[in-house]
C-alpha cells in the first residue's frame, strides 16, 4: 500500500463501486487502486464529507 | 550540464551534446507498472513484446538491440513496479536487476498523468547512484488535460536530464537519445535529518552503499531498538514511504502547472460498465460479441486461405509422380502444416480483438467485475486477467501470473492455466464441431470453451481447498484510464503473436508431422492400419480409450497434441488423407455422436502441450507440475467418459 501511495494522512475518495459486491475504488495522487472489500476495511478514514 | 527550451512545436526537447558517449552499452528502462514501459521497448527496439493497458503486463526480463547513430545499445525492459523494496515477485525480478547486474544507464520512465506517485519510484532510483534519464510518457495524454510539467525544472530538482515523451505517438524520441547520450549521476536527495543519521550510521558500521543501507532499514535486518529509537517510533517503512512522499508531493507542486483531469472519460465509461445493474450483462455482451467477432470475420478468411491452400496442392501435386515425395507433400506438408496453416486469419482476428479490450482498459475493469465470483474458488480479480490471457497462449499467461501478490494464489492460477483452451485448440475444435454439428459449430466450441472455464474453477477450488487451505488475502489493481486503443500498435501486436503461431506451424508441428507422417508410412510397403502410428494408435483405442470409444486415428492424433495442440488437426489431416471441408466430411463419417463428443470433450481439457508443461514447471516446480498434469488428465478422462454415456443416452 504504502508502495502505491497509500500513506497515513492522504486524502482518499471512494468514487466507484463494482457490481457483485466487488473491489471498490479509490482515487488519491491523481490515480486510482482498486481494492477489495476486506482490503478496504483495514484503511482507517477521518470523514471530511 | 543540459539546457533545455522548446522546439518549434512547443515540445519540451534537450539540447544537449550531441556527440556520443562510447561507454554506453546497456540500458534499463524501469518505471511503474502501465507506465509505457513496453511500448517504449517497442518503439525503439522494433521488437513486440506484449502490451497491455493494466499494471503487469511485463513480467520477465525482455532484452533487445537499439542503434543509436551506428552504436548499438543493449535495452533491457524490467518488469513494472512500484518499489525496489517491493515483496511480489516481478518487483523483486526488477530490484534484483538493478542491484546485481551491469548496466550503464538507468531510463525511468514516468507516467506524467500520475507524477506524484510516479515519482516515489524515480526518488528511489535516485539512491542507486548511477546515470539517470527520465522519460516523462504520455505528454500528449497530460496537454489533452489541461495540465503541463516544466521539464527544465524537474530536472533542475533531480539534477538528470528530463525528457517529455509519447512512446505511443513517437513524441521525442531523438531527444531522449541525446538526453541518454549525456546522462549523469543525480543529485542525493536527502531525507530528514534522523533518517539520514540512521544511514550514515549503518553505511559506517556495515559498509553499505546508501541504498543497501535503506534497503536493510525498511527490511527491518537492523536491530529494531536502534531504528525505532532513530525515527520517533515510526514503523521504518511507513517513515520511508512518507517521507519518499513528502518529497515526490513537494517537487510534483512545484513542477505542476495544473492537476491533470485524465478521468472524465473514464467515469462516464464507468458508470455503464461498472454499473451495479447494467455492469455485468454489458461484460457477458462483450464476451460473446469477443468470440461472435472472431468467428463471423474469421472463419470466412480461414475457409478461403484452406480452400486456396487445397488448390494449390492440387496443382502442385497432380503432376508429381506417386511415391514417397508425393506422400510427403500431399499427406505432411499442405495436409498437415497447411491445415494449421489455414487457421491464421482466425488467430490474428482473435489476437486483434482480444488485443483491443486489453489497451483499451476494459480488460482492468473485466477483473474487478469478476474479482467477487472467482473469489468463491480460491482466486481473485487479478487471476482473471492471466485466464483470459491462457485463451491466447497457455505460455505468456502462467509467466503473468506473477503479478499476483499472494503466493499461493500465484500457484493456483498457473496450475489452472493449461485448462484454459488456447488459440491452437480453437482450430481443432472448430473442425470438430462442424464434422459433428454442422451450422451448429460454433454452439459446439463455446459449449466446450465454457466446460473449460467451469473445471478450471472447479480446480481452483479444489486445490485451494485441498492442498493450499488459506483464502485469498489480498486485491489491489492500480486503474488505468481507459485509451483509444492504437489500431496500428494493436495490428502488430496481434501480427506479432500471429507470428508466433506460424513459427510454431513451420517448427514444432512441421516436425511432429514429419516423425508422424514417417510414423505413418513405415514400414514401407505395409498398409497404413500397420504403420507404426496404428499399432500405437490401436493399442491405446483398445486399452485406455476403449470405455471412450475412440478409433485408432483418434488415439493418435492425441498423442501428437503432446508436441503441439495444432497438430492434431494435422495429424487427423494426415490420417484421413483431407484437408478443409473434406477433412470434416471424413471425419464425420467416421465418428459416432457420442464418441466425437467425448473426443472434442477429451481433447479440450487433457494435459497441455510440451512448452506449457515447461512454463509450469518453471513457475510451480517439478512436484506440483506432475500433480497437476495427473489431475489434469483424470479429470479429463472422467469428463469424457460422462460425455460419452451422456450423448449416448441422448442421441442414441
Amino acid at each position: 500500500m504504502y508502495e502505491l501511495g497509500l500513506l497515513p494522512g492522504i486524502t482518499v475518495e471512494v468514487v466507484k463501486r463494482t457490481p457483485l459486491g466487488g473491489p471498490i475504488i479509490v482515487e488519491f495522487l491523481t490515480q486510482r487502486l482498486a481494492l477489495s472489500l476486506k482490503e478496504a476495511h483495514w484503511i482507517h478514514v477521518d470523514v471530511l464529507s | 550540464m543540459s539546457m533545455s527550451c522548446h522546439d518549434s512545436s512547443g515540445e519540451h526537447v534537450l539540447h544537449t551534446n550531441s556527440q556520443a558517449n562510447p561507454w554506453i552499452n546497456r540500458i534499463v528502462l524501469v518505471g511503474n507498472p502501465n507506465c509505457g514501459k513496453s511500448t517504449l521497448f517497442n518503439l525503439i527496439t522494433g521488437m513486440s513484446v506484449h502490451v497491455g493497458n493494466w499494471p503487469g503486463v511485463t513480467v520477465d526480463v525482455k532484452m533487445a538491440q537499439w542503434k543509436v547513430d551506428g552504436e548499438i545499445w543493449e535495452v533491457v525492459d524490467l518488469p513494472g513496479s512500484y518499489s525496489l523494496l517491493g515483496k511480489n515477485a516481478d518487483e523483486q525480478v526488477t530490484s534484483n536487476f538493478l542491484l546485481s547486474q551491469e548496466y550503464d544507464v538507468i531510463l525511468n520512465i514516468v507516467d506524467s498523468t500520475s507524477l506524484e506517485r510516479s515519482l516515489m519510484l524515480t526518488l528511489e532510483l535516485l539512491d542507486l547512484q548511477k546515470p539517470m534519464v527520465v522519460a516523462l510518457n504520455f505528454v500528449d495524454e497530460l496537454e489533452k488535460s489541461g495540465a503541463t510539467i516544466d521539464a527544465d525544472k524537474l530536472s533542475e530538482e533531480l539534477g538528470v536530464p528530463v525528457v517529455p515523451i509519447s512512446a505511443l505517438k513517437g513524441i521525442n524520441i531523438d531527444a531522449l537519445k541525446e538526453a541518454l547520450k549525456n546522462a549523469r549521476l543525480p543529485k542525493l536527495i536527502p531525507f530528514n535529518r534522523s533518517l539520514e543519521n540512521l544511514i550514515a550510521t549503518l553505511q559506517k558500521r556495515d559498509n553499505l552503499g546508501r541504498f543497501q543501507a535503506l534497503s536493510s532499514i525498511a527490511s527491518e535486518q537492523t536491530d529494531m531498538d536502534e531504528i525505532m529509537g532513530h525515527l520517533d517510533g515510526i514503523h521504518p517503512q511507513e517513515h520511508i514511504a512518507m517521507e519518499r512522499y513528502r518529497k515526490a508531493h513537494q517537487i510534483a507542486m512545484g513542477v505542476m502547472k495544473k492537476l491533470p483531469e485524465k478521468w472524465k472519460w473514464s467515469d462516464m465509461l464507468d458508470h455503464v460498465l461498472l454499473h451495479p445493474v447494467v455492469g455485468i450483462p454489458t461484460f457477458v455482451i462483450i464476451l460473446y460479441l469477443l468470440f461472435k467477432v472472431i468467428f463471423a470475420v474469421g472463419q470466412p478468411l480461414t475457409d478461403l486461405v484452406a480452400g486456396a491452400i487445397s488448390w494449390i496442392s492440387v496443382v502442385v501435386t497432380t503432376h508429381l509422380p506417386n511415391g514417397l515425395m508425393k506422400d510427403f507433400i500431399q499427406n505432411a506438408l499442405f495436409g498437415g502444416v497447411g491445415n494449421v496453416i489455414s487457421f491464421v486469419p482466425l488467430v490474428f482476428v482473435m489476437f486483434f480483438t482480444v488485443g483491443l479490450l486489453e489497451n483499451s482498459g476494459y480488460m482492468a475493469r473485466a477483473s474487478l467485475i469478476m474479482d467477487r465470483p472467482l473469489s468463491r474458488f480460491g482466486l481473485s480479480g487479478k487471476s482473471f486477467i492471466s485466464l483470459i490471457l491462457g485463451f491466447g497462449c497457455n505460455v505468456p499467461a502462467i509467466l503473468s501470473t506473477r503479478a499476483i501478490d499472494d503466493p499461493v494464489e500465484r500457484k493456483i492460477a498457473s496450475m489452472v492455466i493449461p485448462l484454459i483452451p488456447c488459440n491452437a485448440r480453437l482450430p481443432v475444435l472448430t473442425v470438430l464441431g462442424s464434422a459433428l454439428f454442422g451450422p451448429q459449430a460454433l454452439v459446439a466450441v463455446l459449449f466446450c470453451y465454457a466446460l473449460s472455464v467451469v473445471f478450471s474453477l472447479v480446480l481452483a477450488f479444489a486445490f485451494r481447498n485441498v492442498a493450499f487451505k488459506r483464502m485469498p488475502t489480498f486485491f489491489a489493481l492500480e486503474m488505468p484510464p481507459y485509451r483509444m486503443p492504437s489500431l496500428k500498435m494493436t495490428t502488430k501486436l496481434a501480427w506479432f503473436r500471429t507470428k508466433d503461431f506460424l513459427h510454431k506451424a513451420f517448427t514444432v508441428v512441421l516436425l511432429a508431422t514429419v516423425v508422424f507422417w514417417a510414423l505413418l508410412t513405415f514400414p514401407l510397403g505395409a498398409d497404413v492400419s500397420q504403420s507404426y502410428v496404428a499399432r500405437t494408435g490401436t493399442f491405446l483405442s483398445r486399452t485406455v480409450f476403449k470405455p471412450l470409444g475412440f478409433n485408432w486415428q483418434m488415439s493418435s492424433a492425441l498423442l501428437m497434441g503432446l508436441a503441439a495442440k495444432e497438430a492434431v488437426l494435422s495429424s487427423l489431416g494426415q490420417l484421413y488423407k483431407a484437408s478443409g471441408s473434406a477433412l470434416v466430411s471424413s471425419l464425420a463419417s467416421s465418428f459416432s455422436s457420442s464418441s466425437g463428443i467425448a473426443f472434442m470433450v477429451f481433447f479440450v481439457l487433457y494435459v497441455p502441450c510440451i512448452a506449457t508443461m515447461a512454463a509450469l514447471r518453471k513457475e510451480v516446480g517439478p512436484k506440483w507440475t506432475v500433480i497437476q498434469l495427473v489431475v489434469q488428465l483424470v479429470v479429463a478422462y472422467l469428463v469424457s467418459l460422462g460425455a460419452y454415456y451422456l450423448s449416448y443416452l441422448l442421441f442414441v
